[in-house]
């Protein structure tokens, strides 16, 4: 494989399903080797439908797709990725090691090969004690676990996870996201297609945002959140007098005990802060215009209003406040 | 091509425990078991009573006794072709549709496995438990009753083999269908195609009734549409022997003109390959979500 090479290239991919829904409308997207790509946005957007495009599951109606430096769906890209469907379900007979075994012989490992790889696996995912016991007393967490295991049989070189945290309690996500960083570390590619914006921003080195079938935004993420006009300050010894003059220069200023945010009507204030701070015989720590989150950079970029937040959720703490979409999405 | 018959029985082998561990196939094993002790009751019947037929100018002891034996076993391997044949449309017509509905049949499609030994994968899989339990209890039926009536029936080999047949051409035109059509709408067509042409005799009855050449000629060919009627009326007459003689007069005289084709082994064949062709064309050619 070459290094420069795509491992997962889209290129104006469409998909329009034959309800006539359009999934995907010219779907442009390039994931490096070695990288953990993630891929957001809103129910519908088209995630899960360019993850199934990947598999082969579906066929393109438009546009190319290729995958390991092959057309999506050929059997030989096929035989060096793992997948985790979003709701991995399988018979409740089937013990880890027997679903193990059985993806193994179907990757084409043999019979002991596949058997050692089950044991290890399941093992890593922290079921090795109910190995050999039927699935259908499983609790969703550990069902999830089980096909994290058998998407990374045969050590693929992609690895496709589509909502890998569903359903897992704080230890089981945390649990995933380790893995997700063992797996970079190893070099395996990365494509974590996921609703939760925080995971993404800890194991992603880039990720792009899509809505109704485009992508609106790639990079990485340092790159696609933007500065908010919010700047945290921290100082000590600020006299009463001195916080009065922050508050009257800034838009407004909240906070206490050596911290506050100041909010700026741009980058040029951020000067007339510290010199406030300092001529207010303060000693100032630090001066951090702050970034928005990755949630906030979402949401902003399919079309709900960002800064409006606060105000949506104090105006529904009120009595009588009635719940509402919040606006510019369906 | 090691390798593709290699998963192809991996799939086999991992439906086949799918399919044991099912409510439908524990089902299936109990209606069996019914069949079989309404068949070993009817014939117990016919057993005490078959003096009066023994008696008859031309019939004796021993033709008496090969009657009760053969009626007792064309009750037992109709039965349990029937159970066998309903299993494989149940659990047939959810093969792919129900886990394309699931969505369970996506971690599969991920490896690298084509669709169409999916396809086979599933048909053997499907097939082999069911076939086990229509040869083994049938085979067990025809032990039975040879021990109880001094009769060994050896018809019962061949017609367990057209039965086997039969089954096999059922379980692939329910998977074949269950590449297109949801499991429901599998269902009943198989069901209406099964009983619809298992009971054309009828058709043609009418069509004798009311002189209509074009009635007889529809329920004729209309049996080709799905080969089971033909080829499991062929495993009857086989177990029937010298009863078809015997009840020439009876029914016979209405479904002359209907006798299974000498050819119909070969076209339940060459049906079964196509369908299976088709079922592996449909779920390639499908969506699966």
């Amino acid at each position: 494989m070459n290094g420069d090479r795509p491992i997962l290239r889209a290129e104006r991919l469409t998909k329009v399903y034959p309800a006539g829904a359009r999934a995907l409308d010219g779907l442009d997207l390039a994931v490096r080797p070695g990288e953990v790509f993630g891929f957001l946005g809103p129910n519908g957007a088209g995630k899960t439908t360019t993850v199934l495009l990947a598999i082969g599951a579906l066929a393109p109606t438009g546009g190319s797709l290729e995958v390991l430096g092959r057309p999506a769906g050929d059997r030989a890209a096929r035989a060096r990725l793992g997948y985790l469907p979003e709701h991995f379900q399988f018979p409740g007979f089937a013990s880890p090691r027997g679903l193990l075994e059985f993806h193994g012989r179907l990757l084409g490992l043999g019979r002991a090969e596949s058997r050692r790889q089950a044991a290890a696996l399941v093992e890593q995912v922290g079921l090795g004690a109910v190995i050999d016991r039927p699935v259908r007393g499983f609790s969703k967490g550990m069902v999830q676990r089980v096909g994290l295991a058998q998407a990374l049989l045969g050590d693929p070189d992609l690895l496709l996870l589509d909502e890998p945290t569903s359903g897992l309690d704080p230890l089981g996500t945390r649990a995933v996201r380790d893995l997700i960083l063992y797996l970079r570390g190893r070099g395996t590619t990365v494509f974590l297609n996921s609703h939760q914006l925080s995971e993404i921003e800890l194991t992603c080195d880039r990720v792009a945002i899509i809505d109704r079938g485009r992508v609106v935004r790639a990079g990485a993420v340092e790159a696609i959140v933007e500065p908010t006009h919010e700047v945290e300050i921290r100082a000590s010894g600020m006299t009463a007098e001195g916080l009065a003059r922050l508050a009257a220069t800034a838009g407004g200023l909240a906070g206490e005990d050596g911290r506050w945010v100041a909010r700026v009507a741009g980058p040029g204030d951020v000067p007339r802060l510290a010199e406030i701070v300092v001529a207010s015989g303060a000693r100032l720590e630090a001066l951090v215009p702050r970034l928005e989150t990755l949630e906030e950079a979402f949401l902003r970029l399919v079309g709900v209003g960002a800064g409006g937040d606060d105000a949506r959720a104090d105006a529904l703490r009120r009595p009588g406040a009635r719940w509402s979409p919040p606006e510019g999405r369906a | 091509m090691r390798h593709s018959l290699d998963r192809v029985l991996t799939i086999a082998g991992f439906t086949v425990r799918e399919t044991v561990h099912g409510r439908g196939f524990l089902g299936a094993g109990l209606a069996s078991l019914a069949v079989l002790g309404l068949a070993a009751v009817v014939g117990a019947v016919f057993w005490v009573n078959r003096g009066p037929l023994a008696g008859r100018p031309g019939i004796g002891e021993t033709l008496a006794r090969e009657i009760v034996a053969r009626i007792e076993l064309g009750i037992a391997l109709g039965g349990l072709s029937l159970v066998a044949v309903l299993l494989a449309v149940v659990l047939g017509a959810d093969a792919l549709a129900g886990e394309i509905s699931r969505g369970t049949i996506l971690a599969l499609a991920a490896r690298p496995v084509a669709r169409a030994e999916i396809v086979l994968g599933k048909v053997l899989g499907l097939f082999l438990p069911a076939a086990v339990v229509l040869t083994v209890m049938g085979t067990a039926s025809a032990v039975g009753t040879g021990v109880l009536t001094g009769v060994w029936i050896g018809d019962a080999v061949p017609a367990l083999a057209l039965l086997d047949l039969e089954l096999a051409v059922m379980v692939v035109a329910a998977v074949a269908v269950s590449s297109r059509l949801s499991r429901t709408a599998g269902t009943v067509v198989l069901l209406i195609a099964y009983f619809g042409v298992t009971n054309l005799s009828q058709l043609f009855a009418l069509g004798q009734a009311l002189h209509s050449d074009w009635l007889q000629q529809a329920a004729i060919w209309g049996r080709l549409l799905l080969p089971v009627g033909e080829v499991s009326d062929l495993a009857g007459r086989l177990l029937a022997g010298p009863l078809t003689a015997l009840a020439e007069g009876l029914v016979r005289g209405v479904t002359d003109g209907l006798e299974p084709r000498p050819w119909i082994v070969g076209y339940a064949v060459v049906f079964l390959a196509g369908a299976l062709a088709l079922g592996c064309l449909g779920l390639a050619r499908r969506d699966l979500r």
